[in-house]
C-alpha cells in the first residue's frame, strides 16, 4: 500500500522540478532545555519542558475529558501522555543532540509526564544519552524539533540552562535562514526528496533551531 | 502566439506545483490532524515558503487575539480580520481544495462566473463542516473516547472517496459519452425514419444535453464537487473552533471560520478564473488549425484524470497512515 502510494506520489510530483516537505505549524511549543552536568563535567541528561499553546490544549481537553469536568484526571492525563509517547517515539522525541558533528544515541525516556496551567498544557520529558558525553573539548549541539512540521518548537538563549556544574559555560541558538537555504540548495533538496519523497529528516541540520551548549 | 503559449503553460506547471498532497496524515503528536502538504518546490519554492511563514504568523496573531479575548472579550473584528488574512493564504499554499476545484475547471467549466460561484461554495463548505463536527462533537461526542481528530479522519477520507468519484464521473463523461455523440447522432437518425415519436424515453436518458456539449454542467454536478471538497474542514479552523467553544466565544469561533472560508473563497477563485481562463485561451488560439476540438478534449480529459489521481492519491495516503 505504502509503496504503491509512494510510487505514485513520486511519479506524480516528478513533473515537479524541485519539491520539498513543509507544512504550516498547528501546534505552538515554548521549550525549555536543561543540560545536566555529573561531577566529572559530562552531560548526563536532558530535561525538556515543553509548554503547549492554548489553542492546542484546549483540543487535548475536549479530547480526553472523559467525565466532562472540563478538567484532566490523572488517569485521563495520563492517557494523553501514552498517546504522546507512543507518536512521538516515531520522531525520535523530537529530539536531537550532536557532539563533535556526530548524533548521540539517548535511550527511550520514561513515561512523560503532564499537568494544566492557566489553560496550557505543560509536559516534562527526560532524555539520557545512552553514554554520558564529555563536554570539556566539545560543544554538546541540541534540537528540539518536527520534522513533520506539525508543531513548531520556540526556544532561545533565556530557555537553556545547565544543571550541576555549570561553570563557565555558554548557550546559543542559531535558527535556520531559508532565504540562504533555498538560494544555495535547490538541486540537494530535489534530490534528498525523491529518495524518498516522505522522508524530510534528511533535511539537514541547518533547516532546524539548534542549541548550542559550549563548555570547554 | 508565442505569448499566449507561455501564458498557458507557466499556468498548468503553476498548478503541477500547487499539487499538495497528504501523506504523514496522522499528526506527529498522535493528537489532531496534521495538514499534511508536499509543497512544492522548482520555480515557486521561495514563493510556497514565504506563503508559509505568512500562515505561522497569521496562526500565532489568531492565537494571541483570542488569548486576550478569552480575557477582556475585545478585538472581535481584528479577529475576523486576521482570519480572513488566514483563509486567502491557506489558499495559495498548497493543498488539495484549490486544486481539485481549478482541475474541476479545466475539466469541465468555460464560465468564469461559475468557477468563482463553485470556488466560494466549496469554500463556504468547509467552513460549515468544521462548525457543524465541532458542534456536534461538543454536543454529542464528548468523553465518548472519540477524538475531535478521529472525526475529521472520517471527513477528511469521505471527501477523498467523493473527490475519487468526481473524477470517476467526469472522465465518464469525456470518454464515454463523447465518444458515444455520434452514435447518438446516428441512432436519433434512424429514429425518425423507423420508430417515429413513439419513443419517448429509450435513448433520451444517455443523450446528452446541447450545454453537456458545449461544457457546461447543470448545478446538480457541480454540488458534487462542492461537497466532495468541502467535507474537509480546515485543521486551523478545526483549533480555532475548539478554543473558542470552549471558551464561550461562539460567535467570534463561528465568524472567524466563514471570515476564513471567505479569504479561501476569493483566493481559490483566482485559481479557478486563471484556469478557465488559460484552457479557454489555449482553445481559442489553436481554433483555427483544431476543428475537432481535440486541445479542449485533452485538456478536459487531463483535469477529470488528475482529480481522480488526487483523490486517489490522497485516500491511499490517509488509509495507510491511519
Amino acid at each position: 500500500m505504502r509503496s504503491l502510494m509512494k510510487f505514485a506520489l513520486t511519479s506524480m510530483l516528478s513533473m515537479v522540478p524541485g519539491t520539498l516537505a513543509f507544512a504550516h505549524p498547528h501546534v505552538f511549543v515554548d521549550a525549555n532545555i536543561e543540560v545536566v552536568r555529573n561531577d566529572k563535567g559530562e552531560f548526563t541528561e536532558l530535561r525538556h519542558v515543553w509548554r503547549f499553546d492554548e489553542l492546542f490544549s484546549a483540543t487535548i481537553i475536549l479530547d480526553f475529558d472523559k467525565d466532562g469536568d472540563d478538567q484532566l484526571s490523572e488517569t485521563e492525563l495520563k492517557e494523553v501522555t501514552d498517546t504522546i509517547h507512543q507518536s512521538i517515539s516515531e520522531f525520535d522525541f523530537f529530539t536531537a543532540i550532536r557532539v563533535a558533528g556526530k548524533p548521540v544515541d539517548f535511550y527511550e525516556p520514561d513515561a512523560l509526564k503532564a499537568y494544566f496551567k492557566d489553560g496550557q498544557m505543560i509536559m516534562l520529558l527526560e532524555v539520557e544519552p545512552s553514554e554520558p558525553q564529555d563536554m570539556k573539548n566539545e560543544p554538546v549541539r541540541i534540537s528540539i524539533s518536527d520534522t513533520s512540521f506539525y508543531v513548531a518548537f520556540d526556544y532561545d538563549v533565556e530557555s537553556i540552562s545547565v544543571a550541576g556544574n555549570n561553570k563557565g559555560c555558554k548557550a546559543s541558538v542559531v535558527h535556520p535562514n531559508f532565504d540562504e537555504l533555498y538560494a544555495d540548495n535547490s538541486e540537494t533538496l530535489t534530490e534528498a526528496f525523491f529518495d524518498d519523497p516522505t522522508n524530510t529528516e534528511d533535511l539537514g541540520d541547518e533547516y532546524y533551531s539548534w542549541a548550542t551548549i559550549d563548555c570547554t | 502566439m508565442n505569448k499566449s503559449v507561455w501564458f498557458f503553460l507557466g499556468t498548468v506547471l503553476f498548478f503541477w506545483a500547487e499539487l499538495g498532497s497528504d501523506v504523514l496524515a496522522q499528526s506527529s503528536l498522535g493528537i489532531g490532524r496534521n495538514e499534511q502538504q508536499i509543497p512544492t518546490g522548482g520555480l515557486f519554492a521561495g514563493f510556497f515558503d514565504w506563503v508559509r511563514i505568512q500562515q505561522t504568523e497569521f496562526h500565532q496573531s489568531i492565537r494571541e487575539i483570542l488569548i486576550s479575548m478569552r480575557k477582556h472579550g475585545a478585538h472581535f473584528w481584528a479577529l475576523v480580520g486576521i482570519c480572513f488574512l488566514y483563509g486567502v493564504f491557506h489558499a495559495i499554499g498548497p493543498g488539495h481544495g484549490k486544486v481539485v476545484i481549478s482541475s474541476y475547471m479545466l475539466a469541465n467549466e468555460v464560465a468564469v462566473r461559475r468557477g468563482v460561484m463553485v470556488s466560494m461554495a466549496a469554500s463556504f463548505m468547509q467552513g460549515l463542516t468544521a462548525v457543524l463536527a465541532i458542534s456536534f462533537f461538543v454536543l454529542a461526542l464528548r468523553g465518548s473516547g472519540i477524538k475531535t481528530g478521529d472525526l475529521a479522519y472520517g471527513l477528511e477520507v469521505a471527501s477523498y472517496i467523493g473527490v475519487m468519484f468526481v473524477g470517476l464521473w467526469l472522465l465518464r463523461r469525456k470518454l464515454v459519452l463523447k465518444s458515444g455523440d455520434a452514435h447518438h447522432q446516428h441512432h436519433h437518425d434512424h429514429e425518425h425514419q423507423g420508430h417515429g415519436a413513439t419513443c419517448d424515453h429509450c435513448g433520451h436518458s444517455h443523450m446528452p444535453e446541447p450545454e453537456t456539449l458545449s461544457g457546461k454542467f447543470g448545478l446538480k454536478e457541480a454540488w458534487t464537487a462542492v461537497v466532495a471538497v468541502g467535507l474537509r474542514p480546515c485543521t486551523g479552523a478545526l483549533i480555532v473552533l475548539v478554543f473558542c467553544f470552549a471558551n464561550g466565544l461562539y460567535l467570534a469561533g463561528i465568524a472567524s471560520t466563514f471570515a476564513m472560508s471567505l479569504g479561501t473563497g476569493l483566493a481559490v477563485s483566482g485559481l479557478a478564473i486563471l484556469a478557465v481562463t488559460a484552457k479557454n485561451f489555449a482553445v481559442r488560439i489553436s481554433g483555427a488549425q483544431d476543428r475537432l476540438g481535440l486541445l479542449n478534449r485533452i485538456i478536459e480529459i487531463c483535469g477529470a484524470l488528475f482529480i481522480f489521481l488526487i483523490g486517489l492519491i490522497l485516500f491511499v495516503a490517509a488509509i495507510s497512515n491511519a
